[in-house]
């Protein structure tokens, strides 16, 4: 007799069947019938797409007037390098969630941390994970020959806003009206510090400059994004679906609470928050993961918040793959995991993605994974019809439980947070990392102990030869170095030194006094200041943030 | 057989490097196999690793590399190993290391190379076949 008989016969329970838990460890049955959801209450949980709480999804229209929004985040060696993979890739179809041709692009790791290439303490880190952007001039060249207008640009930012400074600029310099400039600032020093560590200033100086940021868009670049909370990070490093999305969240509540303390109105400021998860392969946790985001924020922002317009409700978030999934053993197979993990990003309502490339085990990616990656989206979009139909699984007796349950477990963390005293305040202590460090010593010992299978990892790994010969993408950084100094030292000698000094005595005085600092930062960018230059008088002012892993008691 | 009481292993990020998965795992799981564990934090250069594991009397320093920077970075702190008279201490890398590289890690004398998602407890084993010592229970 065969398991499957063993059941139906009544002889076997199913609490003998081996338990199955998500990979947030909530507990799952074998099968759900109409009893699971019998309570629901379809206007006031779900409704329709486009109607609060929008668990559903937030456009009545779906994916019909426009697909989801597609490009990889992008960048490494020198400017023109990333400028050459940003067309390539534009070729393939780069697009906003509006339809916009669009791209985003990172910046190097000493640009992030405010070092110029020349410093010879960071030079072996120069034009790795994206270009340097020293000055204006270096953002000129990295998208030299892409209009500012009709183009959504994707744009790395953290805080302070360094290329938002010189994007805005370059439309002053050209005369293109900074109202016509459309995009959004990615990167997330608060949150993000927690996973991909970039950070330089302290949390409450960051809460400061993104707040100040936020005043400059709702004024000045009304078009634009001025905030992307960053789970997508923190995931990576370690913690669950739940967390992800509750941290996420308090972090926005924290930004929220910034702005409005500067006298920002809550309904300049809540469309142009948005965020930045992670798809992972718990393929059904992942959707109701989606559907409860959209859903926890909406009410958020209605009862705490009391933001009043509807499109102030809606969570816009976009998904990246996880890089993190991807083993260096069978490589090729990543495409197959990517591609799962972006179908459920699309059955969970994502309004962008970047699916992951398959070699990001080995380094960035080639023109080639880079090109594949991309363009499976659009097979995604194009030949199988699953984005014809919104939110194609609402109803499911299981998605809609699952849904419920995500839903109590991220308020339940948001609801702690709020009472330790806040996001800051739990990143400060040290909460949010050892939750997420013991989330990810668990995983790791469900790993090795063989309780979870990882293909290729703990099982089915590559045979001796077997080991699919994969391009490595190789960088340079000696090259870059030589040809961004020789730039900075042309920079230097050509500029009105006297002007760059004036500007960095006014960007002082505004950080000190409590000004506002972003318009400094672009009279800074066409004065053609450096990155250290104007980190350095930040790094004076509010001193460095040294923490950022907080090692296990 | 000589078996020592704990080992003591440095966890090493350089530079720019701020992937810390990889590092934070391995910070729990040694510590949960018994060994001491000395983590200086993020931002590290070669000298200042490499004076940590001679003040501290490592067994070993791992050193966890994901931006390109690990061939760099073992060639400096083998150096400087070398110069300081602490050739003594293995140097063993991990992270994102593409298998090409392996050979040229070994003939700079680095002692072993972990590639990405290697299981810890492959690591726990290494150590512990190299130090003699008797898994913990």
């Amino acid at each position: 007799m065969d398991k499957c008989e063993t059941l139906d016969s009544g002889n076997v329970s199913e609490e003998k069947i081996k338990p199955r838990n998500t990979a947030s460890g909530i507990p799952v049955k074998i099968v759900y019938t109409p009893e699971d959801i019998k309570d629901l209450d379809y206007t006031k949980e779900l409704n329709d797409p486009g109607k609060y709480p929008f668990t559903r999804g937030l456009y009545a229209s779906g994916y019909r007037e426009f697909a989801w929004g597609q490009r990889p985040v992008l960048g490494y060696g020198l400017p023109e390098d990333t400028n050459k993979r940003i067309k390539y890739l534009l070729k393939y179809g780069m697009v906003s969630p509006g339809g916009l041709p669009s791209y985003s692009i990172t910046m190097d790791m000493p640009t992030a941390f405010g070092y110029d290439s020349d410093d010879p303490r960071i030079a072996q880190w120069v034009g790795l994970s994206g270009p340097p952007c020293n000055s204006i001039k270096d953002m000129e060249a990295t998208i030299e020959g892409i209009p500012l207008e009709g183009v959504y640009a994707g744009i790395l930012g953290y805080a302070p806003p360094w290329r938002l400074a010189h994007y805005v600029a370059m439309a002053d310099n050209r005369g293109v009206p900074r109202a016509k400039l459309t995009g959004a600032i990615l990167g997330d020093s608060l949150h993000g510090r927690i996973g991909d560590g970039v950070h330089v200033f302290p949390p409450r100086a960051c809460l400061r400059l993104i707040a100040d940021t936020m005043k400059f868009i709702v004024e000045q670049v009304p078009n634009f994004r001025a905030c992307d909370i960053q789970g997508y990070s923190s995931r990576e490093a370690g913690c669950n679906a739940i967390q992800e999305v509750a941290f996420c969240i308090s972090d926005a509540i924290e930004v929220i609470n910034a702005c409005l303390a500067i006298g920002l109105d809550i309904d300049a400021i809540a469309s142009r928050i948005t965020f930045f998860f992670a798809g992972y392969s718990d393929f059904f946790e992942e959707i109701a993961k989606f559907r409860a985001a959209r859903k926890v924020w909406a009410q958020v922002m209605s009862q705490r918040f009391k933001a009043k317009k509807s499109g102030n409700l809606r969570m816009r978030f976009m998904v990246k793959t996880s890089a993190s999934t991807l083993p260096a053993q069978h490589p090729l197979l990543n495409i197959a995991r990517s591609n799962l993990q972006a179908v459920s990003a699309i059955l969970g309502g994502a309004n962008a993605l970047f699916i992951t490339a398959f070699d990001e085990s080995y380094g960035s990616p080639t023109e080639q994974s880079a090109r594949i990656a991309l363009l499976s989206g659009k097979v995604l979009e194009h030949e199988t019809g699953i984005a014809d139909v919104t939110d194609p699984l609402g109803g499911s007796y299981y998605v809609e439980h699952l849904t419920r349950e995500m839903e109590k477990a991220i308020w339940a963390y948001i609801e702690k947070i709020d009472a330790m005293g806040g996001y800051v305040t739990a990143l400060e202590n040290g909460y949010l990392q050892r939750e997420i460090e013991l989330a990810n010593a668990q995983y790791s010992h469900d790993i090795d102990s063989g309780k979870k299978i990882w293909v290729g990892v703990n099982k089915y790994q590559p045979e001796k030869g077997e080991e699919y010969p994969v391009e490595v993408f190789r960088q340079d950084p000696v090259r870059v170095v030589k040809v961004m100094t020789n730039r900075l030292q042309r920079l230097r000698a050509e500029r009105d030194n006297g002007r760059v000094k004036e500007v960095l005595a006014k960007l002082k005085e505004a950080s000190l006094s409590g000004g506002h600092i972003v318009p400094i930062m672009v009279e800074a960018s066409k004065a053609y200041c450096t990155v250290a230059e104007v980190y350095g008088v930040f790094k004076k002012v509010w001193g460095v943030d040294d923490q950022c892993l907080i090692p296990l008691q | 057989m000589k078996t020592k009481k704990k080992a003591r292993i440095l966890l090493a990020k350089a530079g720019l490097d701020t992937h810390v998965r990889g590092i934070s795992i391995l910070m729990v799981r040694l510590r949960d196999a018994g060994m001491e564990i000395i983590y200086p934090g993020l931002f590290q250069t070669p000298e200042s690793i490499v004076l940590a594991a001679i003040q501290e009397n490592v067994d070993f320093i791992f050193l966890s590399s994901h931006l390109a920077g690990h061939l760099a970075l073992s060639e400096k702190i083998m150096e400087l190993l070398k110069e300081k008279g602490a050739d003594n201490i293995p140097l063993v890398v991990g992270g994102v290391v593409p298998p090409q590289d392996v050979p040229d890690l070994k003939a700079l004398g680095v002692k072993e190379v972990f590639p990405p998602h290697t299981l810890p407890s492959k690591v726990i084993e290494f150590i512990n076949a190299e130090l003699k010592l008797e898994p913990k229970v």
